[in-house]
């Protein structure tokens, strides 16, 4: 059972960094095409700049949802470590009650956002504004899954691989 | 805490209600100045304290279309935003070129039965009631190197243009290289000649320092567009209907304030411009460029054609 | 007033006992909104408005760069040259590091740009040569408050439109302390290499040495040429600019130094996007705080505060130096520039100080406050990048907020500093 949940976490992860790597590739190539565009043929595309906005939003929270199951957001680790066992049991099942809330009500406030923008487009392109508001609540649905993931599977703090 | 929340505290007769404005104009710019200072005013001076009037200028609690989201939710009271046209699509009329070449010819169309089913509209869109129609200015051109006094002028020129998409149409129409950026960054773009011009009112033009990078404004008339002011509706519904009658008298005075205001700002602030040594170019062969502007209002599919044949039939 | 002391002291209680400060940061923020029962709608509002826009790109990208730098062994190259030049100086790639930020700043206008970009690179060369990791970021933290002050600047930016002040002026101004700061910052490390016995080469390079590490470094050296020249030509904004020196640095790295393979581009954009979405992530949900603090009105509350205290123009300074850096703890610069100029203006104006020369202070300061906990960007963008403990870098952070404080001081109260080349090139 638990090695399924670690097979089904690592295949949705898996396809959470190709997201986000692809995301943040796309962003470079956008802004050099622009560059080309408007500096070499004299012709700015309208576009680049909001797309590259929403592309960029979209990779904040998967990224965010990555770093979740890396266990990666930044924290004050030195107090904790002080106290007694008992004591940091207690402070993390706190912690996990007041995280999992928070991420909860975002995905509760991010679907009413999405709801109550219905139908409106974006400002520059006139593409429907739910594909930026979607980031919300699916990056934050993630995050909750992996913060589920971490309880079950006793995820240990991983160093984010940056060199 | 910090007095009472909007839906008020005490007995009947003297509940006090908050009401905070959200505006995105910097100090000096007539809809900040008239907020903070008649508005604010007038609606504590006449409500004998009822109303608590907090006002938040230039962008602090957001942008324009922030501060209107803010208002239909609840959290502000009132906000100003520049026509929506993405939420009323309708509103991208008042982004067409020589369509309002006056504030009469803006006034006569805003003030009247076509103002009227707009104004219908945004408040449906926006849980809201339109408490008037401001100005913004006049819009010109102006420009770094190359000195516009006629439309040929503009041809291969990067301008930059708000992030409303008719207004690449407009631009491209006029036969510019329309460049969409936030206003934040209009002056650094400038600086490094990631644009060679851009457009704005007077006053803007001045507030924001623009005459330091690009020193020739051309009094080209190109836009002249309304921004609402526009009060959150359950909030005004809720209040007792003395003081729903000094929030319409004091509103109905700002508007005619602040429209004149805007007038007279544009002037001095011509002058003004003139005296910091900036090119102010009056003589622009308007004609060349209004010559250009049908086929853009025809061409353009953002526009509702039906709405703009109304406009233009109600000037015969 | 009392709402936003509350929430503040409870983030701290929340920070202390390990939740993340993203989500210590939200769960106060919400709290405001249950309590004064405002709509939710408008923490996405917030979030969104926050970092949706492309000023924000610069972290991933010069990040991105910075990181392929780093795996195509430019950065050795760089680093080389510079030790054989000041290697053997008291302090050594300390000071390199110090001054590469001083030219960098002459490149770009955002402290979090120099941070997540050479502030990385540096340090990490710094380790390379024997320094402390900690000591090496607490360097490149306290050299990027330089960058947003030599020009360009986008808090300056900012600054000159809010208050009304002639942007070139305030471009011209930063000039001299700008360099102050990083002089400051080197004088600093000499002295204390006295006590800490940095790592340093025995004796100066030979020139033969100095010509070798100069040839196989000439390419990577170019790189600051193209991005200030491809921004001073009006080629790409600097923003672009990043995207640019990521180009770049795949070009070399591919075609020349052969160091880079598609697999190791792949890996390096997963963990860059990854790490910059921690550092975005949490400056989105400031953005939520940043709004309570200004609808509470704090700044206002505080001014009034203060003025009915004294009516002296040095202790004004003073203290409105200390209101903005307790704000810097916890606000980003721009929102603290919005927020409080306006109040503050009219008092600076009353006790006869120049705007120009106070955009300077305020910059200087709010650059400060990038660097402090508990909420400061540039700090966890280092320790992030870098892969080192928070609280370790806070600790060499220590005696280097003293030599910024007696920057910060040295700008207050000298207006010369600042005034003397604006008003030497514009008159007075
Ligand atoms: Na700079
Ligand atoms: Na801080």
């Amino acid at each position: 059972m638990i090695e399924k949940i670690r097979k089904l976490e690592q295949r949705i992860l898996k396809l959470e960094e190709w997201f986000i790597l692809i995301a943040l590739a796309c962003i470079v190539f956008f802004q050099i095409m622009q560059v080309v565009f408007r500096y070499i043929l004299s012709s700015p595309i309208g576009w680049v700049d909001e797309y590259s906005r929403f592309l960029f939003i979209w990779m904040i929270m998967i990224g965010s949802a990555v770093a979740v199951q890396k266990i990666a957001h930044f924290n004050v680790e030195f107090l904790v470590e002080k106290f007694n066992l008992r004591i940091q049991w207690l402070t993390n099942v706190v912690v996990t009650i007041l995280s999992s809330s928070f991420v909860i009500i975002l995905i509760v406030a991010g679907f009413r956002y999405l709801v109550d923008m219905k139908g409106k487009v974006s400002s520059a392109t006139g593409v429907p504004i739910e594909i930026l508001n979607f980031a919300i609540p699916v990056g934050f649905t993630l995050m909750a899954m992996h913060l589920l993931f971490n309880i079950i599977l006793k995820n240990k703090k991983e160093e984010l691989p940056v060199e | 805490g910090c007095g009472s929340e909007a839906s008020g505290s005490g007995d009947k007769d003297s509940k006090t209600y908050t009401i905070k404005i959200g505006n995105g104009n910097p100090v000096g710019e007539p809809s900040a100045d008239i907020l903070d200072g008649f508005v604010k005013e007038e609606l504590e001076k006449r409500s004998d304290g009822q109303f608590k009037v907090q006002v938040y200028l230039n962008s602090q609690l957001g942008s324009e279309t922030e501060l209107l989201e803010q208002v239909k939710s609840g959290t502000l009271q009132i906000a100003t935003p520049s026509a929506p046209s993405y939420l009323v699509p309708d509103l991208s009329v008042y982004f067409l070129p020589y369509l309002f070449e006056t504030q009469d010819d803006l006034w006569k169309v805003t003030d009247g039965p076509i103002g009227q089913s707009l104004t219908k509209q945004l408040e449906e869109q926006t849980n809201s009631k339109v408490l008037g129609w401001w100005s913004t200015g006049i819009r010109h051109i102006f420009s770094k190197e190359r000195e516009i006094r006629q439309v040929d002028d503009l041809k291969g020129m990067k301008i930059r243009v708000m992030e409303i998409p008719v207004l690449m149409d407009v631009f491209k129409g006029l036969g510019a290289l329309p460049t969409p950026l936030p206003y934040s960054d209009v002056y650094g773009s400038l600086t490094t000649n990631v644009v060679d011009g851009a457009d704005n009112d007077p006053s803007g033009y001045k507030n924001m320092k623009f005459y330091e990078v690009a020193n020739n404004f051309s009094i080209s008339n190109t836009l002249n567009y309304p921004k609402a002011v526009i009060i959150n509706e359950e909030f005004y519904n809720s209040l007792p209907s003395d003081l729903q009658k000094i929030i319409d008298e004091v509103f109905a005075e700002a508007q005619e304030k602040q429209r004149d205001l805007f007038m007279e700002v544009m002037d001095s602030d011509i002058a003004e411009l003139k005296d910091k040594g900036v090119n102010v170019i009056e003589d622009v062969d308007i004609e060349s460029f209004k010559e250009l502007a049908e086929p853009i209002w025809r061409g353009s599919k953002d526009i509702n054609q039906d709405l703009l044949n109304e406009i233009l039939e109600s000037r015969n | 007033m009392e709402i936003v002391l509350m929430l503040l002291i409870l983030m701290v209680i929340l920070i202390m006992i390990n939740v993340p400060i993203s989500y210590s940061i939200g769960i106060v923020s919400i709290s405001y909104f249950f309590i004064k029962d405002i709509s939710l709608l408008t923490i996405p509002q917030r979030m969104f408005s926050t970092i949706n826009t492309s000023t924000l790109f610069a972290i991933p990208l010069f990040l991105l760069a910075g990181m392929l730098m780093n795996k195509a062994e430019v950065t050795d190259k760089l680093y080389h040259l510079a030790f054989t030049l000041i290697g053997h100086i008291r302090g050594g790639l300390a000071h390199v590091n110090v001054l590469s930020s001083m030219m960098f700043a002459s490149m770009t206008g955002s402290a979090m740009a120099d941070i997540v970009g050479l502030g990385t690179v540096s340090a990490t060369a710094m380790e390379k040569k024997g320094f402390k990791k900690t000591f090496a970021a607490a360097v490149s933290l306290s050299a990027s408050t330089i960058t947003p002050i030599i020009p360009p600047s986008i808090i300056l930016i900012v600054y000159g439109v809010v208050a009304e002040v002639s942007i070139g002026r305030l471009f011209l101004a930063g000039i001299l302390p700008g360099l102050a700061i990083g002089l400051i910052l080197m004088l600093y490390i000499y002295l204390a290499s006295f006590k800490k016995d940095f790592p340093r080469e025995k004796s100066r390079a030979s020139f033969g040495a100095v010509v070798t590490a100069f040839r196989h470094a000439i390419l990577p050296l170019f790189m600051p040429v193209i991005i200030l020249g491809g921004i001073l030509l009006g080629i790409f904004t600097p923003t672009e600019a990043g995207a640019v020196a990521v180009l770049y640095v795949l070009i070399i790295g591919f075609l020349v130094y052969k160091k880079l393979t598609v697999k190791i581009v792949i890996e390096t954009l997963k963990e860059v996007a990854a790490t910059s979405s921690v550092i975005l992530l949490l400056i989105s949900i400031s953005g939520i705080l940043g709004w309570i603090i200004t609808i509470e009105q704090v700044p206002v509350l505080l001014t009034d505060s203060l003025l009915s205290l004294t009516s002296n123009p040095i202790i004004i300074l003073l203290l409105i130096n200390v209101i903005i850096l307790i704000a810097g703890m916890f606000l980003d610069a721009t929102p603290i520039v919005l927020m409080l100029v306006p109040v503050f203006m009219p008092i600076l104006l009353n006790i006869g100080v120049d705007p120009v020369h106070f955009g300077i202070i305020i910059g200087v300061n709010t650059m400060i406050g990038v660097t402090t906990p508990p909420v400061g960007a540039g700090l966890y963008a280092i320790s992030g990048a870098l892969k080192i403990n928070v609280m370790d870098v806070i600790k060499e952070m220590l005696p280097m907020w003293g030599a910024l404080f007696v920057v910060l001081l040295i700008i207050t109260f000298w207006p010369g500093l600042s005034l003397t080349i604006p008003n030497l090139i514009f008159g007075k």
